[in-house]
């Protein structure tokens, strides 16, 4: 008997498992912010950040058409796209608030973590809803990745020493350097997660 | 209390066979599936999930369409409104007939 609930869960989040397409943006957010942390001053020369932008797209194109070639398209349900776009601009509209309320440090914890780390669980309880499953584990290194996001929000409570012992002017770029190597993991997991729920063929061809 | 051993032995095997369960549950899950990412999910090897397909479109559960997709032949497949509103039935009787397995007893 097919495992039903994993089935409706690997179809119906196709898309968000396919995660080496958040690697770039993951290492891209990990570099400019390392770069970021080196300037002295506020930064004239662009280059870098843009160049690494273009790249980014151009490998996330790339990996969409590995993804389509090696494991297939599918088209999601009309529903769930609508609802997935609005849960995004709205998110991404907090979370450049949230941005902004960190750069002037009103409160001692990051705020950018919490609301990333916050949608992340209403699109875990969303992957989970839509597929109607009930183990909530289905997906167990996504639900690590999501805590570790949520206690990112608190490293800057650890204190000034060990964020400039680490090397970081300031604890935002600490939080945001260690939210970029979190969405490398996260994608990465949730490939391997597609890759080993979808492996090539299983049985032989008996024609 | 009617045996809910016999009822599963008289399921649908046209939809309760294995593959065609998986892909039927998988292709209600989305708009449309192309033939690799079924093969890909189920673990079948080409030929037999063709033969599969094929006699899910014989049945008038799903549709089947072929295309080009970047000068590259493409098999899309769709559940038909048949097709779901089989496999929902055939989930609420699996569902029911796990209830009734769980609180059966022989009776003397």
């Amino acid at each position: 008997m097919p495992d039903i609930e994993k089935i409706r869960f690997l179809t119906v989040n196709y898309s968000r498992l396919q995660g080496l397409k958040a690697v770039p943006w993951g290492l891209l957010m990990f570099v400019v912010v390392i770069w970021s942390n080196a300037q002295h001053g506020p930064a004239r020369d662009l280059t870098l950040p843009l160049l690494l932008l273009g790249a980014g797209v151009v490998m996330y194109a790339a990996i969409d058409g590995y993804y389509q070639r090696t494991f297939g398209r599918i088209e999601p349900a009309g529903h769930a796209l609508f609802v997935d776009v609005i849960l995004s601009t709205g998110f991404s509209a907090i979370a450049v608030g949230a941005f902004i309320l960190d750069t002037r440090s009103i409160v001692p914890v990051n705020l950018f973590a919490l609301v990333f780390a916050v949608s992340l669980v209403l699109d875990y309880y969303r992957m989970l809803h839509l597929a109607g499953a009930k183990r909530a584990a289905i997906f167990p290194v996504g639900l690590i990745c999501i805590v570790e996001i949520g206690l990112a929000a608190f490293l800057p409570l650890l204190g000034e020493g060990v964020w400039r012992g680490i090397g970081f002017r300031s604890p935002i770029f600490f939080v945001y350097a260690v939210i970029g190597i979190i969405i490398t993991v996260y994608g990465l997991a949730g490939h391997l997660y597609l890759a080993r729920s979808m492996p090539a063929e299983r049985e032989a061809d008996h024609g | 209390m009617d045996n809910p051993f016999e009822e599963l032995a008289g399921l649908d095997r046209l939809i309760h066979e294995p593959a065609r369960l998986a892909v039927l549950t998988a292709l209600a899950s989305c708009k449309s599936a192309d033939f690799l990412f079924l093969q890909r999910l189920t673990g079948l090897s080409g030929g037999n999930l063709s033969s599969h397909i094929a006699k899910l479109e014989e049945s008038g559960l799903v549709h089947v369409e072929k295309q080009f997709i970047d000068k590259r032949p493409n098999t899309r497949i769709q559940i038909s409104e048949q097709g779901r509103k089989a496999v929902r039935e055939h989930w609420k009787k699996l569902d029911q007939l796990g209830g009734k397995a769980r609180e059966w007893r022989k009776t003397e």
